[in-house]
């Protein structure tokens, strides 16, 4: 017979009781709350693409600002974005995490539905005339502030220089009628003119809205009771969809395309320009085709121009504990300082028009001048609702299952009973 | 972990060879050639990353044309990005405390439901399954706010304590348990020896292929899970490689970099895969059993 | 076998360890969220009782009605075709000794990697210009939709989640087969046995349990599946591959209806739990 206790069996239990034990130990330690100071705790996502020059910037906010405000301590945690949905609402549900948060506009209206955010309209209220009314709008919800904007994005069309050239088209198109105009002379070549990205992936706000937007519809009925997508204005949009489409003017795979700049069809010379793409976008295409290839333009115009950008917004949970502390810390971020030091380094822009950026890259200048045409998109509670509502219906359409009014119509019809449910 | 030296009591061992001949094998070449083939069919996607994790970030590349060059970049800036040490010690702790319980807590409870006799055992059994069957995204906001009230968020305990109740390594360890004959324990009962020297001597050392396979799928899952670590450990300190691997990418990171950070967390797994292999090899019956 | 008087508490004492953990981190949160479910509990943690409410909007759902679809439907894809993919190479591991140590690595690989790295790989297999769409092409076939067809992409998915998932069955289906003593297939042999006989009457009832025990774990996940639906089609072209998890994950994460996501949740796990029922009726008749 053998002792097992002779044997590792022994050290392995033992190494892990051990382990167990240490782990539990280790725990009691945390989750001590301090007194006398109060902590701003603040979760920050990587804005800034490089992770050390992200850490090296939030750590001189960090102790920039605890040198001019004694008594609080503040600590920026870099987040991923993978998995902030979750993130976000299992620290909200359990008021432990985060005072303050970086959110887009597209959460802002539930969470403040549910009560577990909190106002910020004094944080701004010395300096209101200075954001970007495009901003502070996207913010709003209910006539009360629930973020403060500390950068903008903006979107606008990238372009293939070359294959429009091997088409012999010269002019960039800069409405819709000239890229209708266009693709048949792209698709001459096997080329569709518009990368248009309908995976469900994709935000409505990076395909299809703009469009909608640019010929004058929008998503909701004014009072937000119905939606309006159906109307003419969004009929003729995915008309016009549809119609490049039969012009060869969209990827065959349209209906699943994801906007990925990267790897995508655009980058590869198979498509003649993106009508909704980030900063980030540019430079990417250009490394795929050379920088001299890409061109930037402004929001293709259908009746009007219109550019979907967001602000990024620094939110307030409601169980925060030093909530005086943490609205100073808010503002201080989106001091002009500040947020043109973070637009410097991110190639977002200020979500202010009293911040001076120098130095930006060309490609960021072209891309700036989109900015007037800022949109943020329907802050609507039941936004998101509505756009995986949609999605399906338009991927419908472009497989040719659906004509545009059908498709717009059916969306339509579950969208509203939607509405008319959650009132 | 080391296993090999507690080999068991052996009161009816006539140690089966498996004899083969070169004759027997000759007939085999066409099977062995069917394994080479896909075995290579499904590693060849891991040539792709391979390629794509050496390639200069945002530069054309693989599927579409072969890189003009090949780069150490990529994995070197994953090895050095600030923080990776300290998120592979969490992970290692992570998976590793988890293996060393799982292994144990569920071969002791497999052992229990698949050779004794207790009132309710197969409906306690079928619960444990059952829990399994309930959507992880369903209950993970219950399980939080509970972790969350036994102050268990941000720290190891919170974060390791709760993914051991796992039914799988239970179910695992009753179905192999099973198949031990009865005799041997009616011997070693015989003997005198305590139910826990049963457990140590008996059931451990025979099943101890299956707990090979076992510790590499709980140290696999506990590796690669990301959800659980993300949500729980929301400072950066407790951050396992996964979560702080996905902390360095922007919007729009060059893919050659997440091939590469994939290409980096994969290693850990091969390792201990390749450690455990030689058990996973000896199989139950080469120990004289049955 | 003897009725032993220690059993019961020896058995039980064996079970506690696994006990309490499951009682406190499993079984809490479950009845949680089946308690949810009857609530429109608030991310603020504010709730009133709704009763049956949420269950009654489940039936008017057309979005939930059709996720229930399309989770039937894959799961009855994805199933046979893992357990036999991973029964086959399992017995071809088994049959070979010449560098079978390289091969169970190789198969068992694309098990150690992540659904992202996996979602970005398959979408280039499947793209209308990627690799297969590329080898059809010179049998003058194609393009073929894989991802983009309502009536291919759950299949296409179910290829997918098999290449990523197979090596986890198979290494257990192989430990199932080293079990089987190799004396007893000596004798069958000797008496003539072919092949075929020799599996189908010594090494598929031996393997029942490892069987049994695949054939559940691949069910239970399979209704599970999620993250390489969300990367590889987000549930499109149209909802095609929206399963209830995908629902759940929309109410809950996207939309914070969490009441309403705890009935999807309840649903779902009522429809496993009732399969794995009926599996377990259909092979432990004959076995255990």
């Amino acid at each position: 017979m053998i002792d097992p206790w002779g044997s590792p069996m022994r050290k392995v239990v033992a190494a892990g009781l051990a382990a167990v034990l240490g782990a539990v130990l280790a725990g009691c330690g945390g989750g001590a709350g301090d007194s006398g100071t109060s902590t701003v705790t603040m979760w920050m996502y990587p804005v800034i693409e490089d992770q050390a020059k992200s850490r090296a910037f939030w750590d001189k906010v960090e102790k920039d600002f605890e040198a001019a405000n004694a008594g609080i301590d503040v600590k920026v945690d870099l987040q991923p974005w993978e998995g902030r949905q979750e993130k976000v609402t299992t620290a909200l549900v359990s008021k432990k995490g985060f005072d303050l948060v970086v959110l887009g506009p597209d959460q802002i209206p539930q969470y403040a539905a549910q009560g577990t955010i909190a106002p910020v309209d004094d944080v701004v209220a010395d300096a209101k005339d200075a954001f970007r009314p495009s901003a502070l709008a996207a913010l709003t919800t209910d006539g009360a502030l629930y973020g403060v904007p500390i950068y903008q994005t903006i979107t606008s069309p990238i372009f293939d220089r070359k294959v429009f050239t091997d088409a012999g088209v010269t002019t960039l198109p800069t409405t819709w009628d000239e890229v209708k105009a266009a693709a048949p002379k792209l698709a001459a070549n096997g080329v569709p003119v518009l990368m248009y990205p309908g995976a469900p992936e994709t935000s409505l706000n990076l395909s299809f809205y703009p469009i909608l937007w640019s010929y004058g519809g929008s998503v909701f009925a004014p009072d937000g009771k119905s939606v309006a997508f159906n109307g003419p204005e969004g009929v003729r949009a995915l008309q016009m969809l549809l119609d490049l489409q039969a012009a060869g003017g969209l990827p065959a795979n349209a209906a699943t395309l994801t906007n990925v700049i990267e790897g995508g069809p655009l980058s590869q010379g198979k498509s003649g320009f993106y009508h909704a793409a980030a900063n980030i976008g540019a430079v990417q295409l250009g490394a795929a085709l050379g920088p001299e290839n890409v061109a930037v333009g402004l929001p293709i115009q259908g009746t009007k121009r219109v550019a979907f950008g967001i602000p990024g917004g620094l939110v307030l949970a409601k169980a925060s504990k030093s909530l005086e502390a943490a609205k100073k810390f808010a503002a201080y971020v989106a001091s002009p300082e500040v947020s043109a030091a973070l637009s410097k380094e991110s190639g977002y822009f200020t979500a202010r028009t009293d911040a001076k950026v120098e130095g930006r890259s060309a490609t960021a200048t072209e891309f700036e001048k989109s900015l007037e045409f800022a949109f943020p998109g329907d802050t609507h509670p039941l936004a998101r609702q509505v756009m995986t509502l949609l999605s399906p219906e338009i991927q419908a359409a472009l497989q040719g299952r659906k004509s545009a009014q059908q498709a717009l119509d059916d969306a339509a019809k579950q969208a509203d009973e939607q509405l008319a449910a959650a009132r | 972990m080391t296993l090999t030296a507690a080999h068991p009591a052996a009161p009816t061992a006539p140690a089966p060879t498996r004899r083969r001949t070169w004759g027997r094998m000759s007939g085999r070449w066409p099977l062995v050639a069917l394994l080479a083939v896909v075995s290579i069919l499904t590693v060849s996607p891991f040539a792709v990353m391979l390629v794509l994790a050496l390639s200069p970030p945002r530069a054309p590349t693989v599927p579409h044309q072969w890189p003009d060059a090949l780069t150490l970049d990529n994995i070197v800036s994953t090895l050095t990005a600030a923080g990776f040490v300290s998120w592979t010690v969490n992970s290692l702790i992570y998976a590793g405390v988890s293996v060393v319980v799982i292994l144990l807590t569920a071969s002791m409870a497999g052992y229990a439901f698949a050779k004794k006799r207790f009132p309710g055992r197969d409906a306690l059994m079928w619960a444990f399954l059952a829990t399994m069957m309930v959507p992880f995204q369903a209950t993970l906001i219950p399980l939080f706010v509970l972790v969350s009230s036994l102050d268990g968020v941000d720290t190891f305990w919170g974060m390791i304590v709760p993914t051991l109740a796992n039914s799988q390594a239970v179910f695992l360890m009753r179905q192999f348990i099973r198949d031990l004959p009865d005799e041997l324990f009616e011997a070693a009962r015989i003997d005198g020896a305590s139910e826990w020297r049963i457990f140590c001597q008996i059931v451990l050392p025979l099943t101890r292929p299956i707990l090979a396979t076992l510790g590499v799928f709980v140290f696999l899952w506990h590796w690669n899970d990301f959800l659980w670590p993300l949500v729980v450990a929301q400072s950066e300190e407790l951050r396992t490689l996964t979560v702080g691997l996905t902390s360095l990418r922007g919007e729009e990171y060059p893919l050659a970099m997440v091939m590469a950070s994939a290409a980096v967390s994969v290693v850990p797994c091969l390792v201990v895969f390749f450690l455990l292999q030689r058990y996973l090899v000896n199989s139950i019956a080469s120990t004289g059993f049955k | 076998m003897r009725h032993r008087l220690r059993d019961p508490v020896a058995g039980l004492l064996f079970v506690l360890p696994m006990l309490v953990l499951f009682l406190i981190f499993r079984f809490v949160p479950a009845f949680g969220a089946a308690g949810m479910s009857l609530t429109d509990y608030k991310i603020s943690g504010e709730w009133t009782f709704t009763g049956v409410d949420n269950y009654a909007r489940l039936l008017r759902d057309p979005i939930f009605l059709g996720s229930l679809r399309v989770t039937v439907v894959y799961v009855a894809i994805y199933v046979p075709l893992t357990v036999v993919v991973a029964l086959g190479t399992a017995l071809l591991l088994n049959s070979v000794i010449f560098l079978k140590g390289l091969f169970r690595g190789m198969l068992f690989l694309p098990y150690v990697t992540s659904f992202v790295f996996a979602g970005i790989i398959w979408r280039w297999i499947y793209d209308f210009d990627g690799l297969l769409n590329g080898l059809l092409g010179y049998l003058d076939l194609g393009p073929v939709g894989f991802l983009d067809d309502t009536a291919l992409v759950l299949p296409s998915l179910a290829v997918v989640q098999v290449w990523k998932g197979f090596g986890y069955s198979m290494l257990i289906l192989l430990a199932g087969l080293k079990a089987i003593p190799e004396s007893y297939l000596e004798a069958a042999r000797v008496d003539g046995a072919s092949a075929w006989q020799r599996f189908r009457l010594i090494v598929l009832p031996l393997l029942r349990p490892a069987l049994f025990f695949v054939l559940v774990i691949e069910t239970i996940g399979a209704f599970q599946t999620f993250d390489m639906i969300y990367v590889m089609t987000g549930g499109g072209p149209s909802r095609a591959s929206f399963n209830l998890i995908y629902a759940l994950y929309d109410q809950g994460f996207k939309f914070f209806d969490l009441g309403y996501a705890a009935t999807i949740g309840v649903v779902l796990f009522l429809l496993v739990f009732v399969v794995s029922m009926i599996q377990r009726r259909f092979i432990d008749r004959s076995a255990a």
